[in-house]
């Protein structure tokens, strides 16, 4: 069967189409769910709200462009609209730099460290430094998607790198302290 | 390496091909939460088909039980014994038989020999049947055979008027479009489960087999959606037995048949040698229904070329229903069988595949595999006859 045949089927409710989607796709998703939840518990429930409302719209997919992005929109607006609410931190806009600069070996960081690091982020940072970092939206996308002001989207990024940086340091210190 | 790294490039370069499954336990969660499976659907839509095809077969029957006279199943055999009754020997005396219902079949023969006595010894090899033959002249018709010829071509033709009729039944029903009628030939292979044989209980273990036949009608087609349709129609259908290993012996005694309701007129034939060998025949029983489907199609492939599966039933109405006894040197009718009933059911099975060849217009080859239900009433064995046959059409869509 072709994905969009798949896709059709899964809209019929059919229950072997939707397992097959669900084989075909549950990686991505959920490292998706694991970079934008505060842990590993949270990514699970919020993969598995994503994923219902991934089948209860999937009618509303109309065949125009790909797939698996719309997988994605779904599943990070999913995410989105649960902690979008819950983030009651507003920062006052202040000039932080653009760059941040870590000084770092490969070696000494793992993926787990850093999606570690990701995930103990506030909900707001990790939200626009996923969005802005490892998805690509610029400040405007994330401003609409949070309803939030581009400027607090701009500085939310910069605490959110101003912290990882910290946090990579303080990591490194431990390292050679031992 | 130590390196000075912008923060962005670090988490992007990691995280680029990060992917991690899920536990296996989530898609059990998601599944429960997932609106229950189609079957729920399906329910419904079943119900709809089965009581659309319950209706028209209550319609069906209703009709034909009033519309036709009964005359049509009954008598439509052997108007023209009488003539062969002719220049009987009144001595002939009967010992017989073995049949179940003795009484009854006493009454019969006795009345029959008394006005005609041709004569014929038939039994199995393994039933003990005795009869004392007294050898005995008759008459030998030899327009027997071809009288009876001239009855089938009557029996057909006077079923003909209620052929139109059912289908003017059918064509009520047509209003709008998504309907294809279609003419429909097959030639039928006929055979059964069980042992037995329709002529008698006798019977039983002697060899038994069909003989191929051919049916054909119309058929009417509504399509519920697109997947699921609905077909009915009317068939004419003439399906045979032939029972081997039956002893024929030119005489002057009658055997009774106990599922043989018609006075059984056997007549010898002048030309018969005395050899044994050829007084072993076959007895063939020959008889035909008006048959009226009523189908469910299930579209499995769609296209130029497409693929259904069929199922549903049929009601069989009797039409033509005859005995023959055959050996090498003669064939003569034993008159019709009783224990025909003249309503039976089948159940149909099968494939249909069709091309189109014009946007309105289709050839369909569909072979099917019926199994009748009560098709004899008594003192048949355990016989259940079934029917494999290839159905062609020439359908149009309107």
């Amino acid at each position: 069967m072709s994905l969009n045949e798949l896709v059709k089927q899964c809209a019929k409710n059919n229950r072997k189409a939707q397992e097959e989607i669900y084989q075909l796709f549950s990686g991505k998703l959920f490292s998706i769910c694991l970079k934008y939840s505060k842990n590993k518990q949270e990514a699970q429930d919020n993969f598995q709200d994503g994923f219902i409302t991934i089948f209860n719209k999937i009618g509303q997919f109309k065949f125009k462009g790909s797939f698996e992005g719309w997988l994605k929109r779904v599943m990070v607006n999913t995410i989105l609209l649960k902690y979008r609410n819950r983030t009651v931190l507003n920062i006052v806009t202040e000039e932080i730099p653009d760059e941040v600069i870590v000084d770092i070996d490969d070696d000494e960081v793992s993926l787990d460290f850093l999606l570690n690091l990701i995930q103990e982020l506030p909900d707001r940072y990790r939200m626009v430094f996923n969005l802005y970092v490892l998805d690509g939206c610029s400040h405007k996308e994330i401003s609409k998607m949070l309803q939030i002001a581009e400027g607090t989207s701009k500085s939310n990024l910069a605490r959110a790198r101003a912290i990882l940086k910290q946090k990579i340091e303080l990591h490194q210190e431990s390292q050679q302290s031992i | 390496m130590r390196d000075l790294k912008n923060i962005d490039r670090l988490f992007q370069e990691n995280l680029k091909d990060f992917e991690v499954s899920p536990p296996n336990r989530v898609w059990n969660a998601i599944e429960k939460q997932l609106p229950a499976t189609s079957k729920k659907r399906k329910i419904p839509i079943w119900v709809k088909i089965s009581s659309i095809a319950a209706l028209l077969t209550l319609l069906f029957s209703v009709g034909t039980i009033y519309f036709l006279p009964t005359s049509n199943f009954t008598k439509n055999i052997l108007p023209k014994n009488s003539k062969q009754h002719q220049k009987i020997d009144a001595r002939n005396n009967i010992k017989t038989t073995t049949s179940v219902d003795k009484k009854s079949s006493r009454e019969n023969t006795s009345e029959e020999i008394n006005e005609g006595g041709i004569i014929t010894y038939l039994s199995d090899l393994d039933d003990e049947i005795y009869n004392n033959v007294q050898e005995n002249e008759t008459n030998n018709n030899n327009n027997n055979n071809n009288d009876s010829k001239n009855n089938y071509y009557l029996t057909d033709t006077k079923n003909l008027p209620y052929l139109t009729s059912s289908k003017k039944v059918s064509k009520k029903g047509v209003t709008e479009s998504k309907f294809t009628v279609a003419t429909i030939f097959a030639p039928i292979y006929i055979n059964s489960f069980g042992d037995g044989s329709g002529v008698d209980s006798q019977f039983r273990s002697n060899p038994t087999s069909g003989n191929s036949s051919y049916s054909y009608g119309v058929k009417i087609a509504y399509k519920l959606n697109n997947k699921f349709s609905v077909q009915s129609g009317v068939n004419l259908i003439s399906l045979g037995y032939t029972t081997d290993g039956v002893y024929v012996t030119p005489g002057v005694s009658v055997i009774e048949f106990s599922n043989l309701s018609s006075n059984p007129i056997l007549s010898k034939n002048e030309t018969i040698s005395s050899k044994e060998s050829e007084n072993s025949g076959s007895l063939n029983q020959v008889f035909g229904y008006v048959e009226i489907p009523v189908e469910v199609k299930y579209n499995v492939v769609n296209g130029k070329l497409g693929i259904n599966l069929v199922g549903g039933f049929s009601t069989l109405l009797l039409n033509k229903d005859e005995v023959f006894v055959e050996t090498n040197s003669f064939s003569q009718s034993l008159g019709s069988s009783n224990n025909l009933r003249s309503i039976n059911f089948s159940g149909n099975i099968g494939l249909d595949v069709d091309y189109s060849i014009r946007k309105n217009l289709y050839i369909n080859i569909s072979p099917m595999f019926k199994v009748q239900t009560n098709t004899f009433s008594k003192n048949s064995g355990s016989i259940q006859p079934y029917y494999l046959g290839v159905y062609t059409g020439l359908n149009y869509k309107f």
